[in-house]
């Protein structure tokens, strides 16, 4: 047996023999292996699809786009909704005019606005201040910096609207026209909690405008601004009688309004008619587009 | 384990015996076939030898049936070195070397020139005696190859001699305890004492080939012509010519002395040996022994009772074919055979350690074959096994994964259409609620104006918010609005009356009436002032309700 080992030829066969058995010991592992891989694949494989047979809703072609449908129609119902809160046709209306381009011409733009408007007061008979800027008297000596250019623009085509509303409801006197972006921040403080602003959805600002008059006039303007479709929201209303805010100031007219009344006896007077000062905080809103959101 | 059937050689200087034998249920053996062919060679030509031998040896190939490769033969006497030595009995594990120093003390030839063995002829406890043989490696390697030319392997060799005891010593037809068997070849003649516990081996260097000299010198005739007239003389053919009968009867007599004095002088010198026998009788073998007057000029020298070899009837010896014939080498045969059957016996094997390593390596070579192809064969199965399996597990998971495909991606398109309805579900419920309360104040005061008049003579002088109270716990975004209201009432049926009790009907009717409200959460009565007849003044609280925020 000694020669056998010894001999040349039996030495190579060993280690042919042994290189082979050690091949077919590694291809037997990989095989293992390769086993062990393909069987916990195919298990995935067939736990997700097990499970994919339980998704809701089931993934189908079909279910996929009437999936895809309900999106369209949600989306349509967002734009619908989002198009009315921005004004709908109004907003269109707002969209065409030109916005000033230097801060000259948005100054030389707000100067027009107060003009029409006084004009607009004058022929109304209502009552303002000799210097009523109509919420825009930091810019009563010089147009909004570059970049509000495009911001005051847009509040003053919304408030001339609402105000030009007001003016027609014939209100005895206008006191008080101040928009939050041109105040001190502390004093809306309150108006926040009442604030339909919701961030990624609607942006605001608050307007408050103070004016004297009737029931009849609130009632009158309120009706108008919610027929005009204007993008702004009527965010709180307070009332106080006149003689409490401007005592010693005499009524335009001897049977001022009352806030809400109901049928009061014409011929025995036991309560005298005084003026009712309205304060009403208006919100302008303007719509965050579904697209500036998802970027958000 | 040996194989079932057995080749087996007798190599003379003269002749070439072969036998297969095969060994029956009960161990005897049995002769399958069997052939026995002269060598024609040239008697003084050694190297003529080798190429008669390999003719004789194909010759006989193709007379015996015999279908494996390997052979075990004889070593003619004429090429074997045999010696008896005794050793010191020493343990097993040491006698080794000490047969190594007897055997570089009595073969003349370094060790590594020849081929050697030894047998233990006795052990008596004090003293071993042994047998050495040695043969030349270069004849040795000269009769493989020989063998290996007609397709043969060698894997024994042992001397004629010791094959020849071993079958004697067994042999049924051995009468006497103690024989002395001479077998006489063409170059030499071996003398094989056999007796009971012992045997003893002497190779004459001279044989039937002198007897042919003899005759050739007397006749002055060629060797071949003399041995063609021994053979007829063996066979009781005499001469015609009465003159050349007295030489060739000169010659045998010659040949015939030389071996008696030889005879003598071996038995008595063999005599002389402590454990030895002396022989009962003498039994002549071989194919020289049969020279006229030759059995009985020895039994009268020697006076030993003297026969041939009846090998046949002495051996007992089975045959497959039923022949009856056979010659005198069948004994050498059997010996071989039972070496190798049996394994019992005295035996030695003359065939180089490397070579029967190599015979080994070569028996082998088909188990270790065998073996490492069942083992390479034996990893196949679990690799194919394990292959397909995988493959089969590739097929599904491809079949799987192109009907999860589809769905993965439908799903992920559900999902994100999904979230982006949840997300567009929650704008628009926040834009719902944004176009809602945009619209609840003119609603508010719509619907309180209506409980005015419901009331009837009753209105509101003034409406503010009131700010959240400092005490409260409620946080700015969770505070409920809360709305402070003063107004008066008229009593007209009473208007010089403070304060009547229809005016407190109707001021509790009011603020029932309010608190009915949908946008009233809670209602709370502040103060009154009866002072001025006819009008109560009134101050109330009201908390707007969360879910109809204004």
């Amino acid at each position: 047996m000694k020669a056998l080992y010894s001999n040349r030829g039996f030495k190579v066969a060993q280690i042919v023999a042994g290189v082979v058995v050690l091949l077919e010991g590694v291809a037997l592992f990989l095989s293992y292996a390769s086993l062990q891989k393909e069987e916990l694949r195919e298990r995935n494989l067939s736990r997700d699809f097990r499970s994919m047979s339980q998704v809701s809703p089931s993934p189908s072609e079909a279910v996929a786009r009437s999936v895809k449908a309900d999106v369209a129609a949600y989306e349509g119902e967002v734009l619908c909704l989002e198009a009315a809160l921005s004004g709908g046709a109004i907003a269109k209306e707002l969209d065409e005019e030109a916005v000033p381009r230097e801060r000259t011409d948005a100054y030389f733009d707000l100067v027009s606005y107060t003009e029409r408007l006084r004009t607009m007061a004058r022929r109304h008979a209502v009552q303002i201040e000799m210097e009523e800027s109509f919420g825009f008297s930091e810019y009563a000596k010089e147009g909004p910096a570059k970049k509000l250019i495009g911001k005051v623009f847009r509040e003053r085509q919304i408030l001339e609207r609402a105000l030009s509303l007001l003016l027609m409801s014939n209100p005895a006197r206008l006191t008080l026209v101040e928009r939050s972006a041109g105040s001190d921040s502390e004093e809306w403080e309150e108006q926040t909690r009442l604030s339909l602003a919701v961030d990624g959805v609607v942006k605001t600002d608050f307007v408050r405008v103070e004016f004297s008059g009737e029931t009849a006039n609130l009632r009158s303007w309120l009706n108008r601004l919610g027929q005009s479709r204007l993008p702004v929201s009527v965010r709180s209303i307070e009332v106080a009688p006149e003689k409490s805010i401007a005592s010693g100031n005499t009524s335009r007219r001897s049977n001022s309004s009352l806030l809400l009344t109901s049928e009061l006896p014409e011929t025995n007077p036991l309560v005298a008619r005084l003026p009712s000062v309205f304060t009403v905080v208006l919100e302008i809103l303007e719509i965050v587009p579904l697209s500036e959101e998802e970027d958000q | 384990m040996p194989s079932s059937n057995l080749l087996v050689f007798d190599c003379g200087a003269a002749h070439l015996s072969g036998g297969v034998f095969t060994v029956e249920k009960d161990g005897g053996l049995r002769l399958e076939s069997h052939a026995s062919e002269e060598l024609l060679a040239n008697s003084s030509d050694e190297k003529s030898w080798g190429s008669a031998l390999g003719e004789a040896v194909t010759r006989v190939m193709s007379r015996v049936n015999y279908e494996g490769s390997e052979c075990v033969i004889t070593v003619p006497g004429h090429l074997a070195l045999t010696k008896f030595v005794k050793t010191p009995a020493v343990e097993h594990s040491k006698r080794d070397r000490i047969v190594q120093f007897e055997a570089s003390q009595n073969i003349p030839y370094p060790l590594n020139e020849v081929a050697w063995d030894y047998a233990e002829v006795a052990d008596d406890g004090v003293d071993v005696e042994l047998m050495l043989s040695a043969v030349k490696r270069d004849a040795l390697d000269e009769l493989c190859a020989v063998f290996k030319q007609a397709g043969l392997v060698v894997t024994g060799i042992e001397p004629g001699g010791l094959a020849a005891i071993r079958a004697w010593r067994t042999a049924p037809g051995r009468i006497q305890d103690s024989s002395l068997v001479v077998d006489v070849g063409a170059k030499s003649t071996q003398l094989l004492f056999v007796g009971r516990d012992n045997f003893f081996m002497r190779t004459l260097p001279f044989g039937g080939n002198l007897a042919t000299q003899l005759l050739a010198k007397k006749l002055s005739c060629e060797l071949t012509e003399a041995e063609s007239l021994k053979r007829e003389l063996s066979e009781g053919g005499r001469a015609n010519d009465s003159g050349r009968q007295a030489l060739i009867d000169e010659a045998v007599m010659e040949f015939t002395s030389r071996l008696q004095a030889e005879l003598t002088r071996s038995i008595f010198s063999y005599s002389r040996h402590t454990e030895a026998e002396t022989p009962e009788e003498i039994v002549l073998m071989g194919g020289e022994s049969r020279l006229p007057d030759l059995r009985r000029r020895i039994a009268e020298s020697t006076a030993l009772s003297t026969r041939s070899l009846d090998v046949i009837a002495d051996l007992e010896l089975r045959r497959a074919n039923g022949d009856e014939a056979g010659d005198d080498s069948l004994l050498a045969l059997a010996g071989l055979a039972q070496s190798h059957f049996a394994n019992e016996g005295v035996a030695m094997n003359l065939l180089p350690v490397e070579r029967q390593a190599e015979q080994g390596a070569l028996r082998a070579r088909p188990w270790w074959l065998a073996a490492v192809a069942l083992l390479i064969l034996a990893l196949q199965p679990p690799i194919i096994y394990l292959q397909l399996t995988a493959s089969r597990h590739v097929e599904r998971s491809q079949v799987l994964h192109a009907e999860l495909g589809p769905l993965i991606m439908w799903d992920a398109r559900n999902r994100k259409n999904l979230e982006q309805i949840e997300s567009l579900r929650e704008r628009l419920g926040m834009l719902s609620e944004i176009e809602q309360r945009s619209e609840r104040w003119t609603s508010f005061l719509a619907d309180m104006q209506s409980r005015l008049e419901s009331v009837g003579d009753v209105w509101l002088e003034s409406m503010i918010i009131l700010p959240i109270s400092p005490l409260s716990s409620d946080t700015e975004e969770g505070a409920p609005l809360r709305l402070g209201l003063s107004g008066k009432l008229l009593d007209i049926e009473n208007p010089t009356t403070k304060a009547s009790s229809a005016s407190r009907e109707r001021v509790n009717q009011l603020l029932q009436s309010f608190g009915e409200s949908k946008y009233v959460q809670d209602i709370s009565a502040g103060g009154f002032d009866k002072s001025q007849p006819g009008i109560l003044k009134f101050e109330l609280t009201i908390v707007i309700n969360e879910e109809e925020a204004l």
